[in-house]
């Protein structure tokens, strides 16, 4: 019986407070100052008015837009605007006029631009344009942070599930003295499920814009504010499935599916150590089976929705295999160090170099799937070089900001374990698999971060104090949580079929150690 | 050579497995032993070095990229340099590592290409499978559902024949050298 010691115990309690803190610190200062499009033209059109009227000076309303058609769009404004600016937005401003105002609406609306970004301005479009995005970046930073760490921590409680499945399906012995691990693993996965399900809400109810295609207006045609048209007609395109109703309602089917298998299977493996009898293997394998069918079409669908739709406009038909791979990598990953750090405490003794090998080569292999999808992507998109494709990719690479993470991710979850794990023996030397493991959790919790940020950021995001806080509260959820739960079952299991099978496993083509 | 070689005969692989482990406890050598498919463990218990395929794995590896690369360079940089679809352009004077990633799945394919063929290679020659080649196996049974023990017989015949006999063995046979 495996007992949870106190200074893991305060250690996880001390990161999910650090991580709560930060994460409700960081969501109430983004709601701070913050101002939704229509207010900000109506804004700049008060301060425009006001200060700024000599800019209407010898402007011509007609030439610019025909009676007829102002009117028209007059009629459909949602809030207050004004003609004469809605003709001056797009006119060319003298740089020091443009400077004056940016300055008396910075003092007014507390924003802040780099100086790079001024100068790119020339027009109140332009201007109304960046403010535009500083704001839904400021307000989407905090549930940045929160999407990539839930969805990075999803998929490695959502992965305990599969890999129990998989071993079931195909009737797998060596496991079955480590399946109290990801059957503990996978009681993270309610926590993850509900804070994913509390992301998509608050993008429905607009609390923040990373989900761009659910934004006012993306695909009402009459909709606009001032000359700014949100439409777009690519998403329009995408609208029967990126609808936000139907987006909540798959949210909910897969997470609701996926916590009901995984308690069943759970349920399943602790009756039988209880009663005994073939009968609960087999209905085992039954669930399995439903379970890998639901789980490969909705992995992948929840993939598109939840990360893929972020870049509205862009699509890869690869990219739920590579989320998979990634999942799988991670999944692997946290089973092999949660064994190893249950091994050095004296526990399992059944766990001998041949389960630790086994493992191994899943971490190898599986960081090697992930690389292969991820040049998959890459590849493809480069060689085509399609201007509608090559966006993903000159969006992390083109960007200072996210140029290095993008490469420095890409190595060390791949050339880090194909190096130190290729050899036989390197894959049952604990320290070093604990060494490359946490590599590898690095490389790819970078990774998660940019799937998602240069998406929602543009080129604002950066890894801060909130995303590491956040990371740290998930970790420190993480371990509570997890090994909460190995606490309250035996880490031994009984009367499963295969269980002698397991313990006199030796695989492991070299001398054991121990 | 030796007198005589004794063959024990099993029916099934863990009881092959405690009886090689038993007779290599008893300090006699076994030459070798047959399987219709390859037995878990087996080879720990026998007491095999470890098979260096991993290393002329890499070997023939090595020599399938640096072949590989040599055979892009040769085609795409010297012999004739192509535009295809505007990628960094050959053409005019761009590096290998620019087209790198469009060269990476022909670097790979030779790669497993030369490793696969070659070791297969090397498994046969150093098994002596050749074109025409004799199966070495003293009994037929042992492609079906047999498991065999060869054991060449230098002096204490009777404590082997008691060993395998003690160990599970469904069925001992004998060949006598010296015939031959």
């Amino acid at each position: 019986m495996f007992k949870i010691t106190n200074r893991l115990k305060n250690i996880a309690k001390i990161l999910m407070i650090i991580g709560f803190v930060s994460i409700c610190f960081s969501i109430f200062n983004s709601t701070q100052n913050q101002y939704t499009d229509l207010e900000i033209h109506e804004n700049l059109i008060e301060i425009v008015n006001k200060d700024f009227s000599s800019i209407y000076n010898n402007l011509n309303v007609d030439s610019i837009y025909p009676a007829k058609d102002t009117a028209d769009i007059f009629s459909k404004q949602a809030g207050r605007t004004d003609l004469r600016y809605m003709a001056a937005s797009k006119l060319k401003l003298d740089t020091s006029i443009l400077n004056a105002i940016i300055d008396t609406a910075e003092s007014s609306m507390h924003f802040h631009l780099k100086n790079k970004e001024i100068k790119s301005i020339s027009s109140l479009y332009e201007l109304e344009k960046k403010l535009r995005k500083f704001y839904h970046t400021k307000l989407s930073k905090p549930w940045t942070s929160l999407l990539f760490n839930n969805y990075f921590f999803l998929g490695i409680s959502i992965f305990a599930v599969f890999f129990i499945a998989l071993q079931y399906v195909s009737e797998a012995a060596w496991s079955i003295v480590i399946k109290r691990i990801p059957e503990a693993v996978l009681s993270f996965l309610p926590y993850t499920g509900i804070m994913m399900l509390v992301i998509a809400v608050a993008g429905a109810l607009h609390w923040h814009h990373i989900y761009h295609w659910m934004a006012e207006g993306v695909i009402d045609q009459t909709y606009s504010i001032g000359v700014y048209k949100p439409y777009d007609k690519i998403i329009d395109g995408k609208s029967a499935f990126l609808d936000v109703t139907f987006f909540l309602i798959r949210s909910l089917i897969y997470v609701v599916g996926w916590i009901y298998f995984a308690r069943k299977l759970k349920s399943l493996s602790l009756t039988e150590d209880l009663n005994g009898g073939i009968n609960y293997y087999n209905k085992s394998i039954k669930t399995s089976a439903w379970f890998i069918v639901f789980f490969a079409v909705t992995s992948s669908v929840a993939s598109w929705d939840w990360i893929m739709s972020i870049d509205s406009h862009w699509f890869s038909t690869i990219f739920g295999w590579f989320i998979f791979a990634e999942w799988a990598a991670i999944g692997f990953t946290t089973i092999l160090l949660i064994t190893l750090y249950l091994k050095s405490q004296g526990y399992l003794k059944y766990v001998n170099n041949s389960h630790i090998h086994d493992l191994g080569k899943w971490v190898f292999a599986f960081s090697l799937v992930w690389t292969y999808t991820w040049f998959c992507q890459y590849m493809l998109i480069w060689y085509s070089n399609i201007p509608e494709e090559v966006a993903y990719y000159t969006a992390r690479l083109e960007v200072d900001n996210y140029r290095f993470l993008f490469w420095f991710s890409m190595l060390i979850s791949f050339i880090l374990p194909l190096i130190l794990l290729m050899s036989a023996p390197s894959k049952t030397n604990h320290k070093r698999l604990i060494f490359v493991s946490i590599v590898i959790l690095i490389g790819h919790w970078l990774n998660s971060y940019l799937l998602v940020a240069p998406g929602s950021l543009n080129t604002h995001g950066n890894i801060g104090w909130t995303e590491i806080a956040t990371g740290l509260g998930f970790v420190g959820a993480f371990i509570y949580i997890v090994f909460q739960s190995l606490s309250k079952v035996p880490l031994e299991t009984k009367n499963h079929p295969y269980l002698d099978e397991s313990k006199n496993l030796h695989s492991y083509p070299h001398e054991d150690s121990h | 050579m030796s007198k005589s070689t004794v063959y024990g005969i099993y029916d099934d692989e863990e009881v092959l497995l405690t009886s090689v482990k038993e007779i290599r406890k008893n300090d006699i050598d076994i030459k070798e032993v047959y399987t219709p498919f390859p037995v878990h463990g087996l080879d720990k218990v026998l007491g095999l070095k470890d098979t260096r395929m991993g290393i002329t794995a890499f070997i023939y590896g090595c020599i399938g990229v640096t072949l590989g690369a040599s055979m892009i360079y040769y085609i795409m940089h010297i012999d004739w340099p192509m535009n295809i679809g505007g990628k960094p352009n050959v053409t005019s004077g761009s590096y290998f590592y620019h087209n790198l990633p469009a060269y990476i799945p022909i670097l790979f394919e030779c790669t497993v290409m030369c490793a696969a063929h070659l070791m297969s290679i090397t498994y046969f020659i150093r098994c002596g499978l050749y074109p025409g080649s004799q199966s070495k196996s003293p009994d037929p049974r042992t492609t079906d559902d047999k498991f065999l023990i060869e054991i060449d017989v230098e002096s204490d015949k009777k404590k082997i024949i008691d060993l395998l006999n003690k160990t599970g063995a469904s069925e001992i046979n004998e060949k006598n050298n010296s015939d031959e």
